[in-house]
């Protein structure tokens, strides 16, 4: 029988993000993480708590976590639902959170793993989804980060930081992989 | 054994892909997909895929102008001149006001200070306030005697978009979605265009899903700036070092077990689209002007009017217009300069969007909906301004099958409480989803164990209100 997949609910998916990337505060108890909204209708928080600690405020839900089907807290949610929309993806892509927390791996991966590629790309695939590359999956991995550090270097970025920025776009596209998304 | 299953169960076993849409078509047709909630199901399914409604709609798509803070319908809409003949008097039995011992109401009846006259062929009789409106007085169809629950903002607001005065719900542009779908895959089903500086009055709830999926929820384009969040990466990247990243992506999510196939072109496909349905610099001068984006004071809400229409021309199911930032329609006090002002920045957009829909032959097909959450007193408020009211309130309605140059129902000679033919907010909303081709009574979801409806007829005893249909 097949098993449905699940995606993350959107304080797990958060969290993982926060985890993954090294910078997660768990710390227990406090204050809730205040944030506010913009006139763009964009709500972030610079905050690495756990998602448990944001505040929720009926009127400006945050926005990353509105769009991954975050129950609003107006009544009661006996069953999350689970959508997929275009925004989601858009987050997942486009977003300073995925951006920032991408580059945070890159350098965790960077410091731990050393210079080689091919051990760098071991570590990352480890620390998203807890398991080895496949063959395929590390051939295009360095294929992937051969051709972006041309692609940034091309743009007129220097040779180390286009490196760096190749190995956190792998990160970031690692974290918006439906197999980080989902689970089985 | 139980074989129905249900288009989510279907999509998902077979991994989302899009291609399985027109197969789960066919197996809805022929009675294998669950897709009555009398069953247990949802009616249909977690997605925007189109679908038919319960019979042919005469409408297919819905623009609501909503005019938050609660609009004076004895200067705008609603003439009255007993009120005015009255005017300075008090009201000889005080006692019909519910709240008029609270925020400096007084029992002096204050007549309108602007002129009335008939317009249009059929001779509606509007505000010298609205004068492009009343230009398209012949395809208006003009609601005196709508009633409303709540006396305040938040509550009535709920109640026009969501049928209920209490937060949670959905509201009716995620219920449209979620019974029609979409019929564009690039676009959401239901978008929000408000005013780039800030929210109205109660914010995102205003277009809150509720407790239905995140996919029906009113999704935000920008009208300045850039028009859908997150559309631009927070970092800098080349087109061609996105365009990599994104086809590394494709492989990874090709080599796992559970890849949706298309789905970051779908993303491309959405920039390229909202990008497209938003760009206002195809149109020709003479629209651009005809929606007054020529003038700083009427190009705000008119350039959210005319996206409007290039939305529903894309296949957008719901579009929702808010005028700008906060409550400009709340006025308690100064009600003579602060309507005018209003008026002026929204007057023209309002109708240049009725117009151009008919001059393009869409206003058959397209519901216009003018509304606020509730009317405001006859008495003054203060020195020179109305309280709010929930006995009483107008709205216009224009296409989509509704009556055109055609009045419904009437308010008490002092325009306080509506009496002729009165509709309620879930009358208007059986009304609105009749015109899509939903039946109200059926088009439901299970919330809580509860099979829950838009207009919840049982309790609130709601009908399509069949004298406003052609």
């Amino acid at each position: 029988m097949a098993v449905e997949p699940e995606r993350l609910d959107a304080e797990i998916l958060r969290d993982a993000i926060l985890a993954i990337s090294g910078c997660i505060d768990r710390t227990v108890g406090g204050s809730p993480v205040m944030y506010k909204t913009e006139a763009s209708g964009m709500s972030r928080t610079d905050s690495t708590r756990r998602s448990l600690y944001l505040l929720v405020r009926r009127v400006y839900p945050l926005k990353f976590m509105e769009i991954f089907d975050a129950p609003i807290i107006a009544v009661n949610c006996p069953q999350r639902t689970m959508s997929t929309t275009v925004l989601q993806s858009l987050a997942q892509l486009n977003s300073g959170f995925l951006f920032e927390k991408a580059e945070l791996l890159a350098d965790r991966v960077a410091g731990a793993a050393g210079q080689d590629p091919a051990a760098q790309i071991r570590l990352a695939f480890e620390l998203v989804f807890t398991r080895e590359p496949r063959e395929s999956e590390l051939k295009e991995s360095l294929l992937f980060l051969e051709e972006q550090t041309a692609i940034h270097v091309a743009a007129e970025i220097a040779g180390d930081q286009a490196a760096r920025m190749a190995l956190a776009d792998l990160c970031h596209m690692l974290m918006t992989t439906n197999e980080f998304l989902y689970v089985e | 054994m139980n074989l129905q299953i249900s288009r989510r169960q279907l999509l998902q076993s077979l991994g989302n892909g899009f291609g399985v849409l027109a197969l789960a078509g066919v197996l809805e047709d022929a009675g294998l997909l669950a897709s009555e909630v009398g069953s247990g199901k949802h009616l249909v399914g977690d997605d925007l895929a189109p679908r038919p409604g319960h019979f042919p709609g005469k409408a297919k798509a819905v623009i609501q102008l909503f005019q938050n803070g609660g609009p004076s319908q004895m200067d705008l809409l609603d003439n009255k001149p007993e009120l005015s003949r009255h005017n300075g008097q008090p009201h000889p039995d005080p006692g019909v006001f519910e709240t008029l011992n609270q925020s400096g109401n007084r029992n002096v009846l204050m007549g309108t200070a602007f002129q009335f006259a008939h317009y249009g062929q059929c001779g509606m009789e509007l505000s010298e306030l609205l004068p492009h409106i009343a230009g398209a007085a012949d395809d208006l169809c003009l609601l005196r005697s709508m009633h409303t629950e709540h006396n305040n903002h938040p509550f009535a607001i709920s109640m026009m978009q969501t049928g209920k005065t209490f937060a949670g719900r959905p509201a009716m542009g995620s219920w449209i979605c979620y019974g029609l779908g979409s019929e564009n895959w690039n676009l959401p089903g239901y978008v929000v265009l408000r005013d780039p500086a800030g929210y109205n009055t109660s914010g995102k709830t205003v277009w809150s899903n509720g407790w239905l999926p995140a996919v029906y929820q009113g999704t935000e384009f920008s009208s300045a700036g850039t028009p859908v969040l997150y559309m631009d990466p927070a970092r800098p990247r080349s087109a061609q070092a996105r365009a990599r990243s994104q086809a590394c992506l494709s492989v990874l999510n090709d080599a796992h077990l559970l890849g949706h196939p298309g789905e970051s072109e779908l993303e491309a496909r959405v920039q390229l689209e909202a990008t497209d349905a938003l760009d206002l610099s195809s149109e020709t001068e003479a629209t651009r002007k005809l929606y007054g984006l020529d003038n700083p004071v009427t190009a705000g809400y008119g350039t959210r009017c005319l996206m409007a229409r290039r939305l529903v021309e894309a296949g957008v199911r719901f579009v929702q217009v808010f005028p700008p930032v906060g409550q400009p329609w709340d006025h308690h006090a100064q009600l003579i300069s602060a309507l005018k002002t209003i008026c002026d920045k929204t007057d023209h957009g309002s109708a240049a969007l009725i117009r151009d829909l008919k001059l393009r032959g869409l206003l058959d097909k397209v519901i216009v909906m003018w509304t606020g959450e509730f009317g405001r007193l006859p008495i003054t408020q203060g020195a020179d301004g109305r309280d709010h009211n929930r006995n009483a309130f107008s709205l216009l309605m224009a296409g989509g099958g509704f009556k055109a140059g055609h009045i419904h129902g009437e308010t008490d000679e002092f325009g306080y409480r509506s009496i002729k033919d009165r509709v309620s907010v879930p009358d208007l909303h059986a009304t609105i989803l009749h015109q899509l081709g939903i039946d109200h009574t059926r088009l439901s979801y299970v919330h809580g164990g509860r099979p829950e409806r838009l207009t919840d007829p049982e309790v609130t005893g709601a009908g399509v209100v069949e004298e406003l249909l052609v």
